[in-house]
């Protein structure tokens, strides 16, 4: 789900409330005799502000800057071949591709841009562990692109957007 | 109507609890506001023993139920080597609560006065509903005492 898809704001409660019921236990004990001193306890608690966190799933955002000259089928053939090394790195994220955040553009001089974008549908799972080893697979699948299919790759930036 | 007896979804002792209603009056909208959820607590500086406290708070979030119930809540010096030498200080009086459908989620509080704590030691408080004891319903309060 991309973000401008989710609505932020407070939950509803649906709770029955009433104010306290009270107790009077001064007759628990013989207060009568001995010593009775009442009063407030003494806390000692380590206390600090809340921790404030925002929680989001992080996504992978592979560019390939190709020379000027790669068909579309070319390109197409391409970037699935990485989709799917860059998903057998880590099969423990799931990742998917998403659509909504992946796309091609041409650049001053016609020469294509890919953008493809993964989400992981394990978000319990590390993602930055895996980081250097998808940038591993990634320049291995932008080589093995090169050699095979004859083009050649200007640029490849592998991020983690969060 | 079968009655389902509730789970407790929190259960708390707390040294304040203050009922916020919102303002349109309805205490359907309100929410509880605990203010420091007790575990262990020391008798005033120069006391260590037959310490009452002014007032305790015990809090208690119930849903899963369908019915009428009496609530209450009972308060024990604990023996935590042998639990059946526990020895009761007191329970409340059983207050009426009602569940129409199991979504409904009930937040009570019971505000306990002049509690005596006779000695350090624990103590354990235990929700009753109709009598029995609720699974996840108690919690222990450890009282030590004041520093000399």
């Amino acid at each position: 789900m991309s973000e401008e898809n989710i609505t932020y704001g407070k939950f509803v409660t649906k709770v029955k409330t009433r104010p306290a019921i009270e107790v009077d236990c001064s007759k628990w004990a013989d207060t009568t005799t001995g010593d009775w001193t009442f009063g407030s306890f003494v806390t000692k608690n380590k206390t600090r502000p809340a921790i404030e966190s925002k929680l989001r799933i992080p996504h992978l955002r592979l560019k390939v800057s190709f020379m000027p000259g790669v068909s579309l089928e070319t390109l197409t053939a391409i970037t699935k071949a990485m989709i799917e090394k860059l998903c057998a790195v880590a099969p423990d994220l799931n990742l998917a591709y998403d659509t909504t955040l992946s796309g091609l553009s041409t650049d001053s001089r016609g020469a294509t841009i890919a953008v493809i974008a993964l989400k992981p549908q394990t978000p319990g799972m590390d993602i930055d562990r895996k980081l250097s080893q998808l940038i591993e697979a990634a320049r291995a699948a932008a080589k093995k692109a090169e050699d095979d299919n004859e083009v050649e790759i200007e640029n490849l930036e592998l991020i983690l957007v969060s | 109507m079968t009655k389902v007896r509730p789970t407790v979804r929190f259960f708390a002792v707390c040294a304040d609890a203050v009922l916020s209603v919102p303002k349109s009056l309805d205490l359907l909208d309100g929410w509880w506001e605990l203010h420091n959820v007790l575990h262990t607590v020391w008798m005033p500086p120069g006391v260590s023993k037959n310490f009452g406290v002014n007032e305790l708070f015990v809090y208690a979030q119930l849903t899963d139920g369908v019915g009428e119930y009496n609530l209450g809540v009972t308060v024990e010096e604990a023996d935590l080597v042998n639990p059946k030498r526990n020895r009761l200080m007191g329970r409340s009086d059983p207050s009426t609560v009602s569940f129409t459908d199991t979504w409904e989620v009930l937040m009570e509080t019971i505000k306990l006065s002049e509690v005596p704590f006779p000695k350090p030691g624990q103590y354990l408080f235990r929700l009753m509903l109709d009598g029995e004891e609720l699974p996840g319903g108690s919690m222990y309060l450890r009282v030590m005492p004041g520093e000399k």
